[in-house]
């Protein structure tokens, strides 16, 4: 997969400029020692949002057990409104005569007396009947709001109802709430008991709880938008906090409600706190419980922006504080690591290069008052050191070489002098050996008048006076000197020079022994070959009073060597161009240090000292020029030096 | 400003790992998976008959010898009576099945007089006479030289239970699947219109299949509910047996 280019460039910024390996390990700590808050507050985020989710818990139970304590005590208010203590002793209310219902005991007035005593006391009963044991008969009926059917229902047979059958039994019957247009009714049967504890009958009525259970939700609400809601045991939503109209939603489908009132225990694993999309569509956190008689499910829905509206302020504070503090330490990870540690290091790394450069009177200094201050002080100490050392070898080089000039110039003249004769005539045999000493001692002579020149210059001897001085008759001085040198190997000067250049500030002496090392380097480094016929060119030769002479054509060239000059503002630029082995790249950079030697084959058997460059530059950059080389393999060499113009030119 | 540019960059970044995370860890959704209701509201134990959406063709049934002895407001009462009964219906089965129903304009004149369809009572519960009525009826809308005006107003009922109810002008009541009727006097005479209403649901109720809740050998009520007992309540105090509405599908 290929990085975006933008991403790229922005890691690679990233781990170079600003993050270096220093600064990263110094940031990896700080974000390690930073993320550590962070981890302490997501816990406590953790712990925080587990207490809320906690005390949304015990505050949703609350209501529920509140909600269902106000739904027993109703049911249980309409239950002991029901119970009759009958007085009289009988185990029947009613005998069967010819197919009709005779009263035994007491007359249908005086049950309709009881139970107009009980209508009146609950308004939320909507039909009461009064039940004979022994026939199931429906003895008595009062129904307020619907007395034409009184006479209807009289009589009618309920004995296979369950509802008559537990309550004959003994027991409270509480039926389960069902929806009527006229509102959600539940079905409450009481045990008729006579003083002897005998059941001649039970009480049944039919209780509109409508507005009881409605007014036990309004009342239980969560602050602004939390709401209670009570469903029956088919899911069907009965009553609703926020809403009176009636509902005919069905949410047996929904899980959770569902769930609630399944056919079988709840699992010890279901979490009663659960948060869902809610039927309205709204993330809420959610409780419910169920009642077990008559079954139904209650409901406490709260809204996620009201209950978690104060957890969610705390927690985007604790994120920011903590992302904050994260930023914090990245920046303070950087700027410490650069102005402490990296800023002072690379001081130190600077110093290092100086020394490796040989400039040893230019100290380190650091200033931080700690341990990298001591060791930049004690870096300058090495330099001391080192450049005392230095010292003595400069002078040891020195003494060296100016010991050595004296001998090897004597034994230069002996030999000579022996050579020509002056101890009686010689043998060839002698004279061929004696020749070959002569050239040993010649380079002798050469290696220790360049060791001498460097010591010179190392020491600060070298000594230039610069003056206002004509380039071209130095330049065609030196051409002159070199000229058998080139004839020897065919190598054909080029040097054209304009008239009008002007001046330059250089010391004469030094001039020409920069240009004698440039252009004896491009004739030495010019390996003869069996060259191209030259043809003289108008203009590109010396002229008949040059060092070169003409050329006749058919002549054999094996190489050139050029010389230009160039005005570049106010210096004068003089370029040596050969035809030569040329240099790689790699040894360019090395050209002008002592003792480097261009080793290939092509130059193996060239001699030298190595230390012709290293002394031209010290030349030139004392006589305030620059000196550089451009080069290519095989097709030959450019050394360029520059040297002021005079004031006087400009 | 290559510093702000870091800066800025390394906080984004930090902000967003952080908001992450603190989703992944605080903000996750529990939501219960909600159990889909994919059964239908259909006829009682015939799931093949869904029965969502009702329409009822509500006619006025008049013997022969009664055709001068028309009830003045019978239009009136039957579009109320319906009314009644269409919100009843809806109550008890939480939205999932709805009412639409349409009175034919003019009354049906049976080909015979009352005697041959009559029961005993208004009350008087799945008569042979009145079942013979209404099956001739019945028979009468395949029959191409039958009643075109009548086949015109039943028109296709796509997607829909066609529901016949008939307001006879005698006595007795009369249900079966897609077929209801009930006495006019059910519905207008003062010893049972407080439960009128409750009779017509009782008999529409037969139309959805479902059964009277009586015990077979004594006849007696097992139930409370409108198909029980409280077929004699009037209707603001009735229901159906969730056991009943269960078996015509409504999830419990």
């Amino acid at each position: 997969m290929r990085t975006p280019t933008f991403l790229y460039t922005l890691t690679e910024r990233l781990k170079n400029q600003l993050f270096g390996k220093l600064i990263r390990k110094m940031l990896i700590f700080m974000v390690s020692i930073a993320l550590l808050p962070l981890v302490i507050s997501y816990q406590s985020i953790f712990i925080m949002n587990s207490l809320h989710r906690a005390e949304v818990g015990r505050t949703q139970d609350d209501i529920i057990e509140k909600v269902m304590s106000e739904m027993n005590k109703e049911i249980d208010s309409i239950a002991v409104a029901l119970q009759l203590q009958y007085n009289r002793p009988t185990d029947r209310l009613v005998s069967i005569e010819n197919n009709s219902p005779i009263f035994d005991i007491i007359k249908e007035s005086e049950y309709r007396v009881i139970l107009d005593g009980i209508v009146k006391k609950r308004a939320d009963i909507e039909l009461i009947t009064i039940v004979d044991g022994s026939s199931g008969l429906q003895v008595a009926v009062r129904a307020p709001n619907f007395q034409a059917i009184e006479e209807t229902e009289r009589f009618k047979n309920a004995g296979q109802l369950e509802s008559v059958k537990e309550a004959l039994g003994g027991k409270l019957y509480v039926g389960r709430i069902y929806a009527t247009p006229r509102g959600f009714m539940i079905d409450i049967a009481v045990p008729l008991r006579t003083a002897e504890g005998n059941i001649p009958g039970v009480v049944v009525a039919k209780a509109n709880v409508k507005s009881a259970m409605q007014k036990i939700v309004s009342l239980n609400r969560l602050k602004q938008t939390g709401y209670v809601y009570i469903t029956d045991e088919q899911g069907r939503m009965l009553v609703h906090s926020l809403v009176t109209a009636p509902f005919p939603i069905s949410l047996a489908s929904m899980g959770f409600v569902e769930t609630l009132l399944a056919p079988r225990e709840l699992s010890p694993e279901f979490e009663t706190l659960q948060q869902y999309e809610s039927f309205w569509g709204k993330k809420v956190i959610a409780s419910g419980g169920v009642f077990p008689q008559p079954k139904l499910a209650v409901v406490v829905e709260w809204p996620i922006d009201e209950a978690n509206a104060l957890i969610d302020q705390v927690r985007g504070r604790y994120i920011i504080f903590t992302v904050l503090v994260l930023n914090l330490s990245i920046l303070l990870s950087i700027f410490i690591a650069q102005k402490i540690v990296v800023g002072p290091i690379k001081i130190l790394e600077a110093g290092t290069k100086r020394i490796a450069w040989g400039r040893l009177d230019e100290p380190v200094i650091v200033k931080t008052g700690d341990e990298i201050e001591g060791l930049a002080m004690s870096f300058n100490e090495m330099m001391k050191g080192l450049k005392q050392l230095e010292e003595l070898r400069e002078e040891f080089v020195f003494i060296a070489a100016h010991e050595l000039r004296t001998p090897v110039t004597a034994i230069k003249g002996y030999i000579q002098m022996v050579l020509e004769g002056a101890t009686g005539p010689l043998n060839d045999k002698t004279k061929e050996f004696l020749t070959k000493v002569v050239d040993a001692n010649k380079r002798l002579v050469n290696l220790v008048n360049d060791l001498l020149e460097v010591a010179r210059s190392e020491a600060g001897r070298l000594t230039v006076t610069t003056v206002p001085l004509e380039m071209v008759p130095i330049v065609r001085s030196v051409l002159s000197e070199l000229k058998p040198l080139a004839d020897e190997k065919s190598i054909q000067f080029v040097y054209n020079p304009d008239s009008s250049l002007p001046k330059t500030m250089a010391d004469e002496g030094r001039l020409k022994e920069v240009l004698v090392n440039l252009i004896g380097n491009a004739i030495k480094y010019t390996i003869p070959s069996t060259g191209s016929t030259g043809s003289p060119q108008a203009g590109s030769l010396p002229g008949p009073e040059g060092p070169s002479g003409p050329r006749t054509a058919g002549q054999v060239v094996s190489g050139t060597v050029t010389i230009r000059h160039e005005v570049q503002g106010e210096k004068l630029t003089t370029h040596i161009q050969d035809t030569g082995v040329g240099i790689s790249k790699e040894a360019q950079k090395k050209l002008f240090e002592k003792f480097y030697r261009v080793q290939t084959e092509q130059t193996q058997s060239i001699t030298g000292t190595g230390l012709g460059l290293f002394i031209v530059k010290q030349i030139v950059e004392k006589m305030n020029g620059t000196i550089w080389v451009t080069s290519e393999e095989g097709k030959g060499s450019t050394f360029s030096f520059s040297l002021p113009i005079a004031a006087s030119a400009f | 400003m290559r510093f702000i540019f870091y800066f800025v960059a390394t906080g984004v970044i930090v902000i967003f790992v952080a908001l992450l995370a603190a989703r992944l860890i605080f903000f996750q959704d529990r939501n219960l998976p909600p159990i889909l209701d994919f059964q239908r509201i259909h006829l009682y134990k015939n799931p093949t008959t869904v029965v969502e959406n009702v329409r009822v063709f509500a006619f006025y049934a008049v013997p022969s010898d009664r055709a001068e002895a028309i009830y003045p407001g019978w239009r009136d009462l039957l579009f109320e009576a319906l009314q009644r009964l269409s919100r009843f219906h809806e109550i008890q089965f939480v939205g999932k099945s709805h009412i639409q129903y349409d009175v034919f304009p003019e009354p049906i004149i049976l080909d015979d007089e009352g005697g041959a369809y009559d029961a005993a009572s208004p009350l008087d519960e799945h008569h042979v006479g009145l079942r013979r009525a209404f099956e001739e009826f019945e028979r009468e809308l395949t029959d191409p030289a039958g009643n075109d005006k009548v086949r015109k107003f039943l028109g296709t009922s796509r997607d829909q239970y066609r529901t016949l109810v008939f307001l006879y002008e005698g006595a007795g009541a009369y249900g079966k699947e897609g077929l209801a009727a009930i006495s006019r006097r059910a519905l207008t005479d003062s010893r049972y219109s407080a439960f009128g209403d409750s009779w017509l649901y009782h008999q529409f109720a037969h139309a959805l299949g479902l059964p009277d809740q009586q015990d077979s050998t004594t006849g007696l009520a097992t139930s409370d509910d409108i198909m029980g007992l409280g077929r004699h309540r009037p209707l603001d105090l009735n229901y159906i047996a969730p056991e009943l509405t269960r078996g015509m599908g409504l999830v419990e």
